[in-house]
């Protein structure tokens, strides 16, 4: 209990007349990969949302580090820890890599209304990130569009950590990538474990997830129909479960 | 984002270089262009052939510029005009200044904006002295946008002559430009309002009721000009003011607009337009409502259109202020006063003369010869 | 390796920045060789003129399409605000007051043309475009069709009309350090950055906290009152504010900041490129004028080259 990072109760969603998420409960310890799955409109995205504070749940409590946390927007959520990386949505294309890194977050000098970028200290923090992700024959000026998929991904992720982040929810982080490519970005998310750091991962991809995930919950039209370790399952299994919409 | 990646110099000191450097250069620029004093005439051989096959070119489609005299071009006249190549008016204006410089051996240059602005107006003022023109003939169009810079171009020992419109405050105060060629653009709106009431009483034994400006160009302060004067002869006259309507160059809108007009208000008996742009419209709406001899027309400017609305009865009558003299004459005036040192009288009319149906084979003469009155 | 060394090394074709100067050059070797007055003190002035009126309002246009929005109402707010200032002073106000009133008009116009487009989620282009007829209307009604004049030009206003050297007025040096400004803004401060995110991909920033709606409210307001400054340097010129000033002058800002290498969707660009853009506007006009050519191959000019220039940047795609 006192491990645990996030705990959802009873979450519910509706929208209109569509009930999008009913009595969602759910425990992500520290350090945790949690893999998110089920078909499309099972309310994974949703559940996403609720989570990083851009929506409200209609009922229902979420309690991040053992207290209760209303988030009234993404930016709350972030200063609390809990960041969501997008497959499509992460970076600018036509901007460096240390802008996009510290974009909205800049480092600068100064004071009240009239602060300077801090150019020096942003570029050689990025260049770190650089290294630590693996892309080091890169430097922080390059714009994001020279990156392949996974390295971008990895920048993505690299932020996350930079900023502190406890909890990273991904967003299907596989599905754009080649096989290399999809294994460092797996690569990566184990390490945020090795830090610390909880994931939530949402992806259709039913291997990737399972390669690295400490459980698999599974939502369909709304409804928790599984949650287990991912030793007490198998990937078939799991897809069964999806594709049948219960469990077997 | 950065404008260099060159040995790592910022986009921000890149700037500030060259903000330096631009600096320098201005400071070298007028160092130079203080040191050599040029010369007054121009000798442009190569602009003369380069532009010949451009020349004959253009003057097929509408308004030939540049013009290329048989002899080298002893003197080169900058005309720099409000009246711009989309206006039909002007183009016996640039004929007339054209063949006074083939046939005085000088070359002329004309400018006009693609729609009204004094700020064009001035800027190419600066622009075309900094060539260092042996003469310039200017439209006064708004005497205090023109006043500072014309005084330093006058200064400068550049002639000036002021042509279509002028300058009005008493000679001690106003720009002190050689003279003045045209005609006084509140005078033809005044005249021509005149004119009509004097032909509604010979004609039609009383006033008329009521009448309507259409001003094609809202703010053009000729067409202004024009506009206030046909109010102020109708005022002094005890009759209703016209309207002024914003009826746009756009000949479409402008038929609607008059057609609404004169069919929801009553006594409307003339539709005073300020050019072409109007009048066009203008006569066709008469005609297409069959009011032919009910509600009449009175325009500033002629063309053959306009001439044939004259005979037809559409219309009372024209303004003419002799386009082509006013290109024509400041040339001749220029050249006598550059080359012999003959000063203008400061005031040289052409216009405004009003065109009737008595007038109306003279006129088509001219229209033959110029291409417009 | 260290920080230095390890500079995006830039292929120099890849700079935007880089069209603009050598069409710059051409141009001016081309007008040189066609009339060598050209080369003298008197023509530069002459085009660094016309560059800083139409530079200032372009330098605004620019920053706002870098941030991702357009506005058309520049023309109207540069006229209105000259009109605020002559009515300001002929009724007695002193300069720093009649200033203040239009600037203080101006940022209206910015924070109006703001909240529509951001909250009202109205695209730029017709809010401004609204917001540029109202004004024009407004403007005409008010001055009836005719210029309305300034009575006395006050003497704090030579800070715009002093000649520092030659014919070069002090409206250029204000030009260039606006340049400087909002180059420091766009480039050194998190402002700048977070514009720049905006621009082009407003989804990735909002979904990094950006506040997207404050970002481009700035950014509209920046615009309004650079057009209210060219606007001042106008009155202080011309002496007069007709009632057709400005009309055009959003087009040639665009066209300007395009050739200069702002991009039309937002994110790209640069304020030296939109000088640069101005300057070449500049060249084209004043060159066309010493080599004697027909009054209307200015406007054909520049749509030419514009047409160039647009394929091309399009062609390089989203780089910056």
């Amino acid at each position: 209990m006192n491990d645990d990072l996030l705990v959802l109760e009873k979450i519910t969603k509706k929208f209109g007349g569509i009930v999008a998420l009913k009595d969602i409960s759910l425990r992500v310890a520290r350090g945790e990969i949690i893999g998110l799955v089920g078909d499309n409109g099972a309310g994974k995205s949703t559940l996403a949302k609720i989570i990083v504070g851009y929506y409200k749940p209609d009922s229902g409590k979420i309690f991040f580090e053992g207290r209760e946390v209303r988030f009234s927007s993404p930016q709350e959520a972030r200063r609390a820890g809990i960041e969501i990386v997008y497959q499509d949505m992460a970076l600018v294309d036509y901007m460096s890599i240390y802008r996009n890194i510290f974009l909205g977050r800049e480092i600068g000098r100064g004071f009240g209304p009239i602060k300077l970028l801090d150019k020096k200290s942003m570029r050689r923090a990025a260049l770190n990130l650089i290294r630590e992700i693996g892309i080091s024959d890169k430097n922080p000026d390059t714009p994001v569009s020279k990156l392949s998929g996974g390295e971008r991904q990895a920048i993505a992720i690299a932020r996350a950590v930079y900023f502190g982040a406890k909890l990273v929810i991904f967003d299907e982080p596989t599905s754009a990538l080649s096989v290399r490519e999809t294994q460092n970005v797996l690569r990566l998310i184990r390490n945020l474990k090795e830090r610390g750091i909880a994931s939530i991962v949402i992806s259709h991809n039913i291997h990737h997830v399972y390669s690295i995930s400490d459980r698999i919950v599974v939502l369909e039209k709304g409804n928790k129909i599984l949650d287990m370790p991912r030793e007490s399952t198998t990937p078939e299994e799991i897809e069964k479960v999806i594709a049948y919409g219960r469990v077997i | 984002m950065s404008l260099g990646g060159l040995k790592g110099i910022s986009t921000t000191v890149w700037v500030a270089i060259a903000v330096v450097l631009l600096v320098i250069g201005i400071g070298a620029g007028y160092a130079i262009g203080v040191g050599t004093a040029p010369t007054q005439f121009v000798t442009e051989y190569r602009t003369v052939t380069a532009t010949h096959g451009v020349h004959a070119m253009v003057e097929t489609v509408t308004v030939a510029v540049t013009i290329t005299p048989a002899v080298a071009p002893q003197y080169t006249f900058y005309y720099i005009s409000h009246g711009g190549p989309g206006d039909p008016w002007w183009a016996p204006v640039i004929k007339g200044a054209e063949l006074a410089g083939r046939l005085l051996g000088v070359k002329v240059v004309y400018l006009g904006p693609e729609k009204f602005s004094v700020k064009w107006l001035v800027d190419t003022l600066q622009s075309a002295v900094a060539a260092k023109p042996d003469g310039i003939i200017i439209t006064v169009t708004d005497y205090r946008a023109l006043d500072d810079p014309l005084r330093r171009v006058i200064a400068q020992g550049i002639p000036v002559l002021a042509v279509n419109v002028y300058d009005p405050r008493p000679e001690d105060q106003r720009i002190p430009y050689l003279g003045y060629i045209g005609q006084d653009e509140y005078q033809a709106g005044y005249q021509l309002a005149k004119f009509t009431i004097s032909w509604f009483q010979k004609n039609m034994g009383r006033l008329p009721t009521g009448g309507v400006v259409g001003i094609h160009e809202v703010g053009h302060v000729g067409l202004e000009l024009r506009a206030k004067g046909i109010q102020d002869a109708f005022k002094e006259a005890g009759l209703p003011i016209p309207e002024k309507l914003d009826i746009t160059t756009d000949i479409t809108k402008a038929y609607e607009i008059l057609k609404s007009y004169v069919t929801t208000r009553r006594g409307i008996e003339v539709i005073f337009t300020l050019g072409p742009l109007g009048a066009h419209p203008a006569m066709q709406l008469v005609r297409d409502l069959n009011m032919v001899g009910k509600l009449f027309v009175s325009t500033v400017d002629l063309d053959d259109k306009i001439i044939a609305g004259i005979r037809d009865g559409v219309t009372i009558a024209a303004v003419s202020q002799q386009p082509y003299a006013q290109g024509f004459l400041p040339v001749v005036y220029m050249y006598l006063y550059v080359k012999f040192g003959i000063k203008p009288p400061s005031q040289i009319p052409t216009g405004p003369t009003i065109i009737d149906k008595s007038l109306i084979d003279l006129v088509l003469k001219q229209i033959k010869e110029t291409g417009g009155a | 390796m260290n920080l230095r060394t390890m500079y995006y090394p830039r292929k120099v074709l890849g700079i935007r920045e880089l069209y603009v100067v050598l069409s710059a050059i051409a141009m001016i070797i081309l007008f040189g060789y066609i009339n060598p007055r050209f080369f003298s003190g008197e023509a530069l002035y002459s085009i660094l003129t016309l560059a800083t009126e139409l530079g200032i309002i372009t330098l605004g246009v620019s920053f706002l399409m870098i941030a991702g929005e357009f506005d058309l109402s520049v023309g109207s707010v540069y006229a209105f605000s000259g009109l605020i200032t002559i009515w300001a002073l002929n009724n007695g106000l002193s300069y720093p007051a009649s200033l203040s009133l239009s600037l203080a008009f101006a940022l209206t116009i910015g924070v109006i043309n703001g909240v529509i487009t951001t909250y009202g989620r109205i695209p730029s282009f017709i809010t401004t475009l609204g917001m540029m007829w109202l004004l024009r209307g407004l403007l005409l009604a008010i001055t009836g069709g005719f210029p309305i004049g300034l009575e006395r030009l006050p003497p704090e206003m030579v800070i715009y009309t002093y000649q520092v050297i030659g014919d070069l007025r002090a409206s250029s040096v204000w030009f260039l350090a606006l340049i400087l400004i909002l180059q420091i803004v766009l480039s050194n401060t998190p402002y700048g950055n977070r514009a720049q995110a905006v621009g082009g991909s407003p989804g990735v920033a909002r979904a990094l906290g950006v506040r997207v709606e404050r970002v481009k409210m700035l950014a509209f307001i920046i615009s309004s009152l650079c057009a209210a400054i060219s606007g001042q340097v106008a009155v202080a010129r011309f002496k007069i504010v007709e009632p057709t000033a400005g009309a055009g002058l959003e087009l040639e800002a665009i066209a300007a900041s395009v050739l200069g290498g702002t991009s039309l969707t937002g994110g790209i660009g640069s304020i030296a490129g939109a000088a640069l853009g101005a300057l070449l506007i500049g060249i084209i006009r004043v060159g066309l004028i010493f080599a004697g050519a027909p009054a209307y191959w200015y406007i054909g000019f520049i749509g030419f080259l514009l047409i160039v220039v647009g394929v091309i940047s399009l062609r390089r795609g989203r780089t910056a």
